[in-house]
């Protein structure tokens, strides 16, 4: 059982709970839907019905252990995020939908909050 | 870092929010014990497809909950491989984080509890929910019901 959490960034804000309030109705259900399976599922089980996929460098290696983008192809959104295994939970960093300008953008901004926590995390001991 | 399920219990005052969520979680259980079924009879998206006669992508949309079966039509792919779905209902506000942490074991196999669900039991295993989970006390008066569990082959939901 993981426990979901946003990302919040020095500063107070939380980058995927803006992303989700900006949603309409029924994209955000299904969002919260995933959220539900992400607490309650073994991750192995969400990657191989393929709504969790592992985020890769451009050399198809996996970009960092735990870092992966969920899925919904039904309303199109994709959600970057860091399992942490440490903390027993889950770290929610950046989505994005069809509004987007390109999957490598958005990877890129996953990253660099994703280093930012890390690095938060490494300071704090 | 906030919880998100906090947020969740604002969104549910909007029915037409809840009514959506209602719809995505169901979906959803429906296909984790259409996959957990598969893997426990061994089986590939394909080898089910051809035993069932729809298409691999619909397996895999089944699966990961993007498709939306009929209740029957669920049903007869349940039984086809043997089970049959046993539906439940639960509260939709998140349940407290006390009752949302542990795992529970019973006998041999481990089963993990969710707030919705639906599960599938193997015919004839003369298994009832009260036998094969045993809820402490405590946690058990915290639940509505005692039945929002995955009984799959004995592997944990």
């Amino acid at each position: 059982m993981w426990t979901v959490k946003n990302y919040e960034r020095p500063g107070g804000r939380c980058p995927v709970k803006d992303w989700i309030d900006s949603q309409d109705t029924k994209t955000k259900a299904s969002i919260y839907g995933r959220f539900r399976q992400l607490e309650n599922e073994d991750c192995q089980n969400l990657i191989n019905i393929q709504i969790l996929v592992i985020i890769r460098d451009k050399h198809g290696k996996p970009a960092f252990p735990g870092f992966y983008e969920l899925r919904h192809r039904t309303y199109k959104w994709r959600i970057a995020l860091y399992y942490d295994k440490g903390k027993n939970s889950i770290l929610l960093l950046h989505g994005w939908g069809k509004e987007s300008k390109g999957q490598n953008a958005e990877l890129e901004k996953s990253r660099t909050l994703l280093s930012e926590y890390l690095g938060r995390r490494a300071n704090d001991g | 870092m906030a919880d998100v399920f906090e947020n969740l219990e604002q969104e549910l005052n909007d029915a037409e929010f809840a009514k959506g969520y209602g719809s995505e979680v169901a979906k959803n259980n429906i296909g984790m014990t259409l996959f957990k079924i598969r893997k426990c009879l061994g089986l590939t998206q394909k080898q089910l497809s051809k035993m069932l006669g729809i298409s691999q992508p619909y397996i895999a949309k089944l699966e990961s909950g993007e498709a939306n079966p009929t209740i029957g039509a669920a049903g007869e792919l349940m039984a086809i491989l043997g089970f049959i779905l046993v539906t439940d209902a639960a509260p939709i506000k998140p349940v407290p984080s006390i009752i949302r942490k542990p795992s529970v074991v019973s006998g041999e196999k481990s089963y993990s509890y969710t707030h919705a669900g639906s599960f599938a039991i193997q015919p004839g295993t003369a298994e009832t929910v009260s036998q094969s989970v045993q809820l402490p006390k405590e946690q058990e008066k915290l639940c509505y019901s005692s039945s929002q569990c995955y009984v799959i082959g004995g592997s944990a939901g």
